[in-house]
């Protein structure tokens, strides 16, 4: 045997044994995906593999003779958090076994980098969390089925079906639901092919009719969505109450009932006014040509009968017009014509008309205002609450006189000014206290022993006080029983429109 | 003698405005729709117009703008007969050519005066 030996006393086949041995093992170490370092048994390191390298994001050289820093406990596999300069921190499961290095005892540390299975890991569990909360805070009732039977269910459920969680876990599909749907057809039968289509063709999307635990019906919108876990399969159920939503639909639909029903008055009054005002309008127009004599000379007895069919005629035709008006401020269908005029003039106009009716019950009117007043607003609507004040004063007044004041809210002399005031005094019979609340009130006639009752509708008041609201303005009345009435009508200067 | 037309189509209210001009002296010439009031408008040349507003056929809107739009047109008074709810549209009434309005329901007891307002 010749062999050759080296200075330490190996012979060369050994020596190229150790060193084939060497290059296999440096190369496991070279290329392992673990991280290896050998440290002393101080810890302080004396050598670490390119995968420590890459986990620390460290060279060789910042290592060596440096304190690893960590307890190294032999046998033992603990996981570590890192930090490392220029990267996100690391994770690791790092295993130390006592080994020997240069002939001393030394430890040798693998750390397996779990940095991004611990991201996936915390990815999962953000994801079940959210799920969960989403599951548990959800308004809508989510269950799971498994089995012909319920098996988990959210806090929206026990809302929804107004029970506890035992009350539903373990429970048939349809314990939830009426023996049969609205359209007739038997929930557990429906149910059970809704699942298997669920189970079989995909998610399933439909209403349902199900009952609260106490048997009270509701309307729902279901969702059926299979979810495999663990290799089981099973159907998530998502029921959402849709009653309120139901009712705001049967609500919206009453609504169209009554905007129908609406739309017919006003077709209603608008024919009305026309079908009666007409043949009206005739009785009063021909009556009035008759008495003008026009086609012969009446005698006596004549006239003051067809006089009687043209005040009847007249009386019928403002009964016509007030139900007309008072159904149109019912149904919100006032139309006003704003324009400036001078309202002056238009109570002189009034004043001139209620001449005949003056001179025949022997009264006077007295008119206190300026020659001239341009106001702004429905010059109609005005004239008719001014008429039924004035009318009612010659109305319940038998003997004295009528004052008619118009005032502006500044003093004489001065123009502009916001509001003007309209009143219409008498020397009349006069209202008892008592009955002063009836005055404004729809068809309510005040009756006083001891006195015909006077021609009227009953709406005078009520539409005078209403349309002068919509005007912006209001009625006020004062009285002294048997010694005359005081109503006043107050009116913007100029029509504004009211914000809605 | 002054001469009326009338464009109405309602027969009681032709025959009470043409009873009372007829009594107080005028000649009155009657049309029931729009397009033969436009016709005597122009062929008959009259004093004054009495025009209701809803006729059959053309209106009197319609009716109005015509006679104002033909070279015939002697500037006749042309009076639109309408009902209050019209009142509202007294500026499109104007608009459309009328010289006035006599309110409907025609009142014996003032149509007269009225009617001679517009009779230059």
């Amino acid at each position: 045997m010749n062999k050759s030996t080296n200075n330490a006393g190996w012979d060369n086949t050994d020596l190229q044994a150790l060193k084939e041995s060497e290059a296999r093992f440096r190369s496991i170490v070279l290329w392992s995906p673990d991280a290896i370092i050998v440290s002393d048994a101080k810890g302080k390191i004396e050598y670490i593999n390119p995968a420590a390298e890459k986990f620390f994001n460290r060279k060789m050289e910042s290592f060596t003779g440096k304190d690893f820093g960590l307890s190294l406990i032999d046998g033992e596999t603990t996981e570590i958090d890192i930090f490392r300069p220029g990267k996100d921190p690391g994770v690791g499961d790092m295993h130390v076994v006592e080994t020997e290095w240069l002939n001393k005892k030394a430890h040798l540390i693998i750390i397996r980098d779990i940095t991004e299975r611990k991201l996936i890991q915390e990815a999962l569990r953000e994801n079940a969390m959210k799920y969960r909360a989403l599951f548990e805070t959800a308004n809508d009732a989510i269950l799971l089925f498994a089995d012909g039977k319920w098996d988990d269910c959210n806090e929206g459920a026990l809302k929804v079906f107004g029970c506890t969680r035992e009350q539903i876990i373990g429970q048939d599909p349809t314990r939830f639901s009426p023996p049969t749907q609205p359209d007739g057809r038997a929930s557990n039968e429906e149910a059970f092919k809704l699942i298997n289509l669920a189970y079989t063709t995909g998610p399933q999307f439909f209403e349902w009719t199900h009952c609260r635990a106490d048997g009270t019906p509701f309307a729902a919108e279901v969702s059926l969505n299979r979810l495999d876990l663990k290799g089981k399969p099973y159907i998530q159920a998502i029921v959402r109450d849709i009653s309120d939503r139901k009712q705001a639909a049967e609500k919206e639909l009453e609504l169209a009932k009554a905007r129908e029903i609406d739309r017919l008055k006003s077709l209603f009054i608008a024919s009305m006014s026309h079908e009666l005002r007409t043949p009206l309008n005739s009785i009063i127009g021909f009556s009035g040509i008759v008495l003008q004599g026009l086609a012969g000379e009446l005698n006596d007895e004549q006239k003051k009968q067809i006089g009687m069919i043209k005040s009847s005629g007249a009386h019928l035709l403002a009964l016509v017009n007030d139900v007309i008006d008072v159904t149109k401020i019912e149904a919100e269908k006032i139309q006003l014509t704003i324009e400036e005029f001078d309202l002056a003039r238009l109570v002189r106009e009034i004043r001139d008309s209620f001449a005949p009716a003056l001179k025949e019950k022997g009264l006077t009117l007295k008119l206190d205002q300026p020659d001239k007043l341009a106001m702004k607003s429905d010059e109609r609507r005005v004239k008719q609450i001014i008429m039924n004040l004035v009318s009612n004063a010659v109305k319940f007044t038998d003997k004295g006189s009528i004052g008619i004041r118009v005032a502006g809210d500044l003093p004489a002399g001065r123009h502009g000014g916001e509001r003007i005031s309209i009143a219409v005094k008498d020397t009349g019979m006069g209202i008892k206290a008592e009955d002063m609340g009836k005055l404004f009130k729809q068809f309510s006639r005040i009756i006083v022993p001891g006195q015909a009752l006077r021609e009227g509708t009953g709406l005078g008041l009520f539409l005078s006080q209403k349309l002068a609201g919509i005007l912006g303005g209001k009625t006020d009345a004062a009285s002294k029983f048997e010694q005359g009435s005081e109503f006043t009508l107050t009116l913007p200067i100029e029509y504004k429109e009211a914000k809605t | 003698m002054k001469k009326i037309l009338i464009v109405e189509d309602n027969e009681k209210n032709m025959y009470m405005m043409n009873f009372m001009l007829t009594k107080k002296g005028y000649q009155v010439i009657k049309a029931e729709t729009g397009e033969l009031g436009v016709e005597l408008a122009l062929k008959e040349m009259p004093d004054l117009v009495l025009m209701d507003i809803q006729l059959p056929g053309i209106d009197g809107m319609e009716a109005t703008k015509r006679i104002r739009a033909s070279k015939a047109d002697g500037k006749i008074p042309i009076v639109a007969i309408t009902s209050y709810a019209m009142t509202g549209d007294k500026e499109r009434v104007m608009a459309a050519g009328f010289t006035g309005y006599i309110e409907k329901p025609i009142n014996p007891d003032t149509f007269m005066a009225e009617v001679e307002r517009f009779i230059k």
